[in-house]
């Protein structure tokens, strides 16, 4: 019915309410982005908490495919197929006003951490590379995708903190692949609805003045006047899609007899509202994987 | 403080089968299936498809602590053919 780039709306007819319930649950909780999970903070005199500031920063939205990485479990090292390294470095300088950081202020590092990690053993290679926190072995820049499409937060504008003067922050975040049921930041959906058509039946025919006042009585013009000839004139549902069910048109003596308002059972209007990551027809055809995925592991197991 | 790791919801930890089966003993014809980490997204379908069934008498499923992360699903039949 409707597709932005950020959202879509579309009807799903003939299904179960169970389907679509997991629709909904799995477009939610289920669907893998990318999303910073552990902030290496260097220098940070800010009045922001540590804390509080790598909770902002996991929230922002980072404008990535997620199907190009994988997971990074405990164990795994961090390299360039599954973290995604962005620098933060923003100074407020004495005598200057304040300062409010955004989320473009988060630089996309391609080639990898840039902090060096302290090792205990004396013996210093100056030769030798300095170790860092993440293993890359190529840069990300060289992987086709993101040559034309560097990684960035979706939303430029989003506040992260705010320094007076003199205050520092110096970080590096980085970004892992994870599912909305672990933490709700990897989230790909702003949120994803579904309502059920609304059907309004007129149980006898209302003429006339009734009419008028049926289609007055409608906020969102459901009703619509259609001349039967020789005058006389019939209430017809022209719109009931737009019907809020509000019940307005039962409100009143006798009405109750002449309109009933119900719902479809089985035609469902989809509403998904994606965060960026993904378009959200994308974020659909992903969720309909998931759920076959699933339903093939139990068919898998119990034989 | 007490709640167990997010990723538990998941992740199914080794020696654990994901799928179990009982047969019930009081009831003919019926038995319980433990589903190792799903919740209402698998259980709801399962419970809808078993419903349009016509040899089925009863089915249903439920998740018997919301922190415990399995489903049980009951099915019993009319006859078992």
């Amino acid at each position: 019915v409707r597709l932005n780039e950020d959202d879509m709306e579309f009807d799903m007819i003939g299904i179960d309410a169970a389907i679509a319930n997991s629709f909904r649950r799995i477009l939610i909780a289920e669907l893998p982005t990318m999303a910073i999970e552990k902030v290496l903070i260097a220098n940070n005199t800010s009045i922001i908490q540590d804390e509080v500031l790598a909770h902002r920063l996991g929230l922002v939205p980072i404008r990535v495919d997620p199907r190009l990485f994988d997971y990074l479990s405990e164990n795994d090292q961090p390299n360039e197929k599954n973290t995604v390294v962005f620098k933060l470095h923003v100074q407020c300088k004495r005598g200057s006003p304040r300062i409010t950081v955004k989320s473009d202020a988060l630089k996309w590092l391609p080639n990898g951490s840039e902090l060096v990690k302290e090792t205990r053993n004396a013996t210093s290679d100056s030769s030798s590379k300095p170790e860092t926190y993440t293993y890359f072995g190529c840069s990300q820049e060289t992987i086709p995708e993101f040559v034309k499409n560097p990684i960035i937060p979706k939303y430029p504008d989003i506040i992260v903190a705010k320094l007076g003067p003199g205050q520092e922050i110096e970080l590096e975040a980085h970004a892992v692949k994870g599912i909305g049921k672990t933490h709700a930041k990897w989230s790909p959906v702003a949120t994803a609805w579904y309502r059920m058509l609304p059907e309004v039946v007129l149980l006898e025919d209302i003429e006339d003045d009734l009419a008028e006042e049926l289609k007055s009585k409608c906020p969102v013009n459901v009703f619509d006047i259609e001349d039967l000839g020789k005058g006389r004139r019939r209430a017809t549902v022209a719109r009931p899609r737009a019907c809020t069910l509000c019940r307005e048109c039962i409100r009143g003596d006798d009405w109750e007899k002449r309109v009933a308002l119900r719902r479809v059972k089985d035609h469902f209007i989809f509403t998904i509202e994606s965060t960026g990551a993904l378009p959200p027809e994308v974020l659909f055809t992903e969720a309909v994987k998931i759920l076959e995925d699933k339903c093939e592991r139990v068919i898998t197991e119990l034989s | 403080m007490n709640a167990p790791d997010r990723y538990e919801r998941f992740v199914v930890p080794e020696g654990t089968k994901k799928v179990s089966y009982e047969r019930d003993t009081k009831i003919i014809n019926a038995a319980t299936f433990t589903i190792e980490r799903e919740d209402h997204t698998i259980g709801n379908i399962l419970r809808m498809q078993l419903h349009r069934d016509e040899n089925v008498l009863f089915a249903g499923y439920k998740l018997p602590h919301p922190l415990q992360y399995k489903i049980l699903v009951r099915v019993s039949l009319f006859f078992v053919g």
